[in-house]
């Protein structure tokens, strides 16, 4: 940078020319000072390299994993629980192309999960207006899309009741990005389209053929408030062989606002799956809804945050699911029921686990189920203990969350939080299996960083 | 002992976090050919935010920013954006990371800042007012 310390004189307008002409003197010292000076001089085609990362440690009386957004916070995972690394390259085609890919790292139950989190291609012919096309994040709620960058919220894992209601995160598509200044504010339009290729979020295989949603925020001098809708039609999400096909509607609203050092942010989501022709399922209707406060004092953010998801169906035993899914099989074909001994059909009515394992039983229903059918037999076995929907299809939940950030450096960010989940009424809330306790508690730590 | 060292050390470090504002004016800039004469606060505060992309005349804006986290810096978000540095790169990670935004370029210090604004007619920047001169043109002062 040597040769751009000699101060400018109003005479010389142009410091890349007049950096030039010096250099001819100074050659080798001025090499470095050009090399150095690189980035500012390939200004009309930059490659821009950013990133992300959060490390984090959590502990309590964590006895069962839980969801949380879209991962699983594992009980035996206490230190890389929260671990996420993220790297971001973009570059400018020219003024109407740009390029953006992030790669990122994280921990998950069994080691490290590494994934293209975004990789697209962006055409903004004006700067209100931008199509963007590849593979992008669905903006389900309000920080869904950097739901990875913990440096940018004052949680470390944003409120679980509303942030796992959607097993879903990058999606294949389109998106447009238009917007439109109405006086001091900008009201910004993001409709999108795309599929959610086969994948694994949440421990739920995803697959998705076509959504498609419409995301609108009005920005202002005092945060933002912004609305969602979402309808995703033939979704698959399975789990252990067992595909649950639905088609799901997800609806979500958010504040995001802060005046006079006072913080608040608030989100409502609603989401409906319908499960047509699974048997004993209906359709899955659920809400949830959260509330931050919290004051900022120069460096530090102490923050209160009450979440509460309430998914309003009768959640049944994966046994109850057997049995009704038995029961249809019975019902379309009586000639096989009745072919049966009294006592295999008293023990299909009372134990239908014992009876898949009876082979008179097995024996008939082998030739009245469909290859499909039967290839879903075991795994329906395997969840007979476990509560129908899962998590995080189907949970009732309450929390709150006590928390501090403190930036005690630029673009890093050191977190606590204590906090008391509690399933509600019969559910294990966003647990895999029942948590031994009405509540459980956890504290976490975390160091966020961005740069 | 150990625990004296250390609130001691607790209360310095406090002391310099809470550091006062530099009482340095500062000088908003812009290219002399640019025909804006003068800025509000809250057209600034709208364009360091990445908000608003067109000056009032129509030209489109490339805003500069001072790389170093200065004084001069932090006195430069607190009075015009209202926010501490560590709330800009809170804002800034939220948009960078989504490709929904571009922080301003950075440049090293005021003499690279006035030879790019120099330069280059679409671009704003602000330095200390004692490094203006007639290489660019001051529309905005921040005392």
């Amino acid at each position: 940078m040597a040769c751009l310390v000699e101060p400018v004189k109003g005479k010389n307008n142009n410091g890349e020319a007049r950096m030039k002409k010096k250099c001819k003197a100074l050659s080798v010292a001025c090499g470095l000072g050009l090399l150095a000076s690189l980035p500012a001089q390939a200004a009309d085609f930059p490659v821009k390299i950013n990133g992300f990362a959060t490390a984090g440690f959590v502990t309590g009386d964590l006895e069962a994993d839980f969801f949380s957004g879209t991962d699983v916070i594992g009980e035996s995972a206490t230190f890389g629980a929260d671990n996420t690394i993220g790297i971001q390259v973009s570059s400018d085609m020219n003024d109407q192309v740009s390029f953006t890919g992030q790669l990122l790292a994280k921990g998950v139950l069994d080691g490290y999960n590494l994934e293209a989190h975004w990789a697209f291609v962006d055409y903004h012919p004006r700067h209100d207006f931008s199509v963007r096309a590849g593979r992008l994040v669905l903006p389900i709620v309000m920080s869904s899309e950097y739901v990875d960058v913990g440096y940018a919220y004052p949680w470390i894992r944003p409120p679980m009741e509303v942030y796992s209601g959607v097993p879903m995160t990058s999606y294949s598509g389109v998106d447009i990005l238009y917007t439109v200044n109405i006086g001091e504010a900008n009201l910004v339009f993001q409709p999108y389209i795309g599929s959610v290729p086969l994948s694994t979020t949440a421990g739920f295989e995803v697959d998705v053929q076509l959504g498609m949603g419409l995301n609108t925020s009005l920005q202002f001098e005092f945060g933002s408030l912004r609305a969602h809708v979402l309808k995703v039609n033939d979704a698959v999400l399975g789990s252990d062989g067992l595909n649950l096909g639905m088609d799901v509607r997800v609806a979500a609203i958010g504040a995001d606002l802060e005046i006079a050092n006072v913080i608040f942010i608030s989100e409502y989501m609603s989401k409906e799956y319908d499960y047509s022709g699974i048997p004993g399922f209906s359709t899955v209707e659920g809400e949830a809804w959260y509330v931050t406060l919290g004051y900022r004092m120069g460096k530090f953010l102490p923050h209160i945050t009450f979440a509460s998801a309430d998914s309003d169906v009768d959640q049944v035993l994966g046994v109850n699911l057997i049995q009704a899914s038995l029961g249809g099989v019975i019902t379309a074909n009586p000639a096989t029921f009745a072919a049966l001994s009294v006592e295999d059909q008293t023990l299909l009515a009372t134990d239908p686990l014992a009876a898949m394992d009876d082979p008179d039983i097995a024996m008939a229903f082998a030739s009245v189920l469909s290859e499909e059918q039967l290839a879903e037999l075991p795994a329906m076995v395997s969840m007979a203990d476990m509560q129908l929907p899962p998590a995080p299809l189907a949970y009732k939940q309450e929390s709150i969350t006590l928390g501090l950030r403190y930036d005690f450096l630029p673009r890093t960010a050191l977190k606590f939080e204590y906090q008391e989940i509690e399933p509600q009424e019969e559910s294990w809330g966003l647990f895999v299996q029942e948590p031994a306790d009405d509540k459980v508690s956890l504290f976490s730590f975390a160091i966020d960083v961005t740069f | 002992m150990k625990s004296k060292v250390f609130i001691k050390l607790f209360f310095l470090s406090a002391l310099l976090l809470s550091s006062t504002y530099s009482f340095a004016e500062l000088a908003v800039i812009i290219h002399p050919g640019n025909s804006l004469e003068a800025i509000t606060k809250d057209e600034l505060k709208r364009i360091y935010l990445g908000k608003s992309k067109e000056f009032p005349n129509g030209l489109i804006i490339a805003a500069l920013d001072q790389e170093k986290e200065s004084e001069e810096k932090e006195k430069f978000y607190k009075k015009v954006v209202g926010k501490s540095l560590s709330q800009v790169s809170a804002y800034w990670s939220r948009l960078i990371f989504t490709g929904k935004g571009i922080p301003p370029r950075v440049l090293p210090n005021d003499e690279a800042i006035k030879s790019w604004v120099a330069s280059h007619p679409e671009s704003i920047a602000y330095i200390n007012a004692e490094s203006a001169d007639n290489s660019i043109k001051t529309i905005f002062n921040v005392k």
